[in-house]
């Protein structure tokens, strides 16, 4: 990021870009989402699907995304609106569509930072052992309820607590933000990651050295956990949700199609290598996500709730099994406070690495496009988003989260990858795609992801958009599962996201109107 | 005009696959009470039908869930993949939502039969396809952060491509 009239900022290192990518990536879903998902959906069989999807529809995009990224960088452009007018050779268009993948993550911070705000003040309670007495289900729920606000109860008083530690959390993300790129964010991935894999490894050890917690039901142990988890039942295979269960999961958990990696790339060197860089940054997603957090969660709630209680758990939601079923095992585990405790802090961590990558694509375009200086930007964006999460905190029991959710982290981004894989392939071209993939190169990308990146990227990308369009979409723009009474605040919330659609495009007039968005031929 | 029918080229094969996609998904329009809904239930497992059982009688679950016939539409789901339709995923997923959402209310006959399912299908210990599934899976993808990383640090540029790219498209 650059003061007006100096060059873009790069990378400190390749090392750096490759974690930052990789922190954007690793976030709340892989320890969360992934363990529920993957033994929900047939166990070890679901890994059939999920590695199919990894290679048809993962890593193509990544690279696509980078490749784009670094491209757009070079002539000027971090953000969609940019890469996108430069990549179709100045389509008139293009720029407008490029919009969505600058409200997307901007959608999912105003939600993120709020949760990331409850892990850090989760950490806190297993400290201080604030849940500690708490031993069943329905009592943690209250517990949890009460902490956001949802009701009133004897635990919280309001959701004063959790606005606190979302405060707290909001400082520290626009801190790594103002810092810049290589000071702010590259530094804080860099020690960030290898504290997640070490807190990962100790979590791992605890829960895989507990043997069997109760006594009279030996069976109960990590290896059986394991079995649970990974107990391949190809049955599900014939069940076509499990396909798209498994295409959704690596597409969150991959971070495409949020416009953060684009930004991310955008701050490479000309010459800097994207291919293996991308592939690299999916790897150690998958690290985590597979071998760490399929290794802990799972088998930890079956060792302690039996089968049926971990059947439970695949049946519930991700925040069930982060901030209910967990603080439930910490507090029968010996030591849990600072198990707990851990956990806890590695949510946070995957958390805020993932946080500023979300805000990033703004920052990049009000900062690329309109000039503005690092403070204007992080003072302008702070403040636009304090705003829009106090609404979604306060109105948290009426579904604004759910509703931002929907439209920021499961429509947009899949229609931003599906415009950035057609523009790419469509109007770039592949031969010169693969001419921008080789450059600087580590590795060569197989030729036959030439075919891949045209037909079944896109196809796969489509079906999602559709079924999930048919499936979710509708039902939620007609209201159909909201109590009469909400809808109001949904209204509002829907109100409010179309205004920062709006105001993105005033933004982007004006940025046009100033000459960034001339005609590549023009600017010749 | 080479990228626009680029585009044009890709359209029909999309559209087909999407149109496949779709096409899967319909259904036609189930009759609109508990008795109809569990009468066609009934027929179409009579039938061998087992597709068309566990739509009509998932249709009546959950359009009508306080009615008494939404218990046993559970029960006969669960049933028909533990016996005649031989659906292990499917069969965990419909005893686990009957012992938690009709158990209450369904006789003791009934409750204590599907526990005896639940107890088999659960009976969990790791086996062979679990563990071969495990190392299949890190193994792959240690693999891959093995090579990725390796490459990283002893990365040289080994492919020479021109810095100006050609703007004239394909």
């Amino acid at each position: 990021m650059a003061e007006p009239g100096q060059p873009r900022e790069n990378w400190g290192s390749k090392i750096g870009v490759i974690l930052a990518v990789s922190g954007s990536a690793v976030g709340l879903g892989n320890f969360l989402r992934f363990p529920v998902q993957a033994a929900g959906h047939g166990g070890g069989a679901f890994m059939i699907p999920y590695f199919l999807a990894f290679l048809l529809l993962g890593i193509p995009i990544a690279w696509v995304e980078w490749t784009m990224g670094r491209y757009g960088g070079r002539r000027g452009h971090g953000t969609a609106p940019g890469v996108y007018h430069v990549i179709s050779g100045g389509k008139r268009w293009a720029k407008y569509l490029g919009l969505f993948a600058v409200l997307g993550p901007l959608g999912i911070f105003f939600y993120y930072s709020y949760i990331e705000g409850w892990t850090l003040a989760y950490a806190f309670f297993s400290l201080t052992g604030q849940y500690q007495a708490l031993q069943d289900p329905q009592a943690m729920r209250s517990f949890l309820a009460g902490f956001q606000g949802v009701e009133t109860n004897s635990y919280f008083n309001g959701p004063w607590v959790a606005y606190a530690a979302f405060a707290v959390v909001y400082v520290i993300n626009f801190y790594f933000i103002y810092r810049g790129v290589t000071r702010g964010i590259e530094r804080l991935n860099k020690i960030a990651l290898p504290i997640m894999v070490l807190i990962a490894c100790l979590l791992l050890v605890r829960v895989a050295t507990l043997g069997a917690p109760h006594s009279d039901r030996p069976g109960q142990n990590f290896i059986n956990g394991l079995g649970f988890m990974w107990n391949p039942d190809f049955s599900a295979l014939k069940d076509a949700s499990v396909w798209l269960a498994a295409a959704g999961q690596i597409f969150f958990t991959l971070s495409v199609g949020l416009g953060s990696i684009m930004a991310y790339a955008s701050y490479l060197k000309a010459r800097d290598d994207v291919a293996l860089s991308s592939l690299t940054s999916n790897s150690t997603n998958e690290f985590f996500e597979v071998i760490l957090a399929g290794s802990i969660v799972i088998p930890a709630s079956f060792m302690f709730f039996g089968a049926m209680g971990a059947q439970q758990v695949a049946q519930g939601g991700s925040f069930d099994l982060g901030f209910v079923t967990m603080p439930l095992i910490f507090n029968q585990m010996s030591g849990g406070t600072y198990i707990g405790f851990l956990w806890f802090l590695l949510l946070f961590l995957a958390g805020i690495t993932s946080s500023v990558s979300l805000v990033q694509p703004l920052i990049t375009f009000v900062e690329d496009e309109l000039k503005l200086t690092r403070q204007q930007s992080v003072v302008a964006i702070g403040v636009l988003g304090f705003a829009v999460t106090n609404f979604i905190i306060f109105t948290l029991a009426q579904g604004s989260l759910d509703e931002v959710d929907f439209w920021a982290g499961t429509l947009l981004p899949v229609l931003n990858a599906f415009l950035e894989v057609a523009i790419f392939a469509w109007f770039f071209g592949l031969t010169r795609g693969f001419r921008e993939f080789d450059l600087g190169a580590d590795l060569r990308i197989p030729r036959f992801f030439g075919f891949v990146i045209r037909y079944i990227t896109p196809a796969f990308l489509l079906a999602i958009l559709l079924v999930w369009s048919i499936q979710q979409g509708w039902p939620i723009l007609t209201l159909k599962n909201v109590r009469p009474e909400h809808r109001d605040v949904i209204w509002v919330t829907r109100i409010i996201l179309l205004s920062v659609l709006l105001l993105l495009l005033w933004l982007l007039v004006i940025a046009r109107r100033r000459g960034r968005f001339i005609k590549p031929e023009e600017q010749r | 005009m080479i990228r626009r029918n680029d585009a044009m080229k890709s359209m029909p094969v999309l559209l087909l696959i999407c149109g496949m996609v779709l096409l899967a998904g319909c259904s036609p329009e189930p009759p609109h009470t508990a008795e109809g809904l569990m009468e066609e239930g009934r027929r179409a497992l009579e039938e061998g039908d087992y597709t068309d059982a566990y739509e009509a009688l998932t249709d009546l679950v959950n359009a009508f869930p306080q009615s008494d016939l939404a218990s046993e539409a559970q029960y006969q789901i669960c049933l028909m993949y533990t016996g005649v339709a031989q659906d292990d995923y499917r069969a965990k997923q419909a005893c686990y939502i009957f012992m938690r959402d009709f158990a209450g209310r369904s006789d003791s006959v009934k409750v204590a039969r599907v526990q005896a399912e639940m107890d088999r299908l659960f009976a969990t210990r790791l086996e062979g396809g679990g563990l071969f599934m495990i190392i299949l899976s890190w193994t792959m993808i240690l693999a891959l952060v093995v090579f990725c990383y390796w490459r990283i640090f002893r990365a040289r540029a080994n492919i020479q491509a021109p810095l100006e790219i050609d703007t004239e498209g394909d």
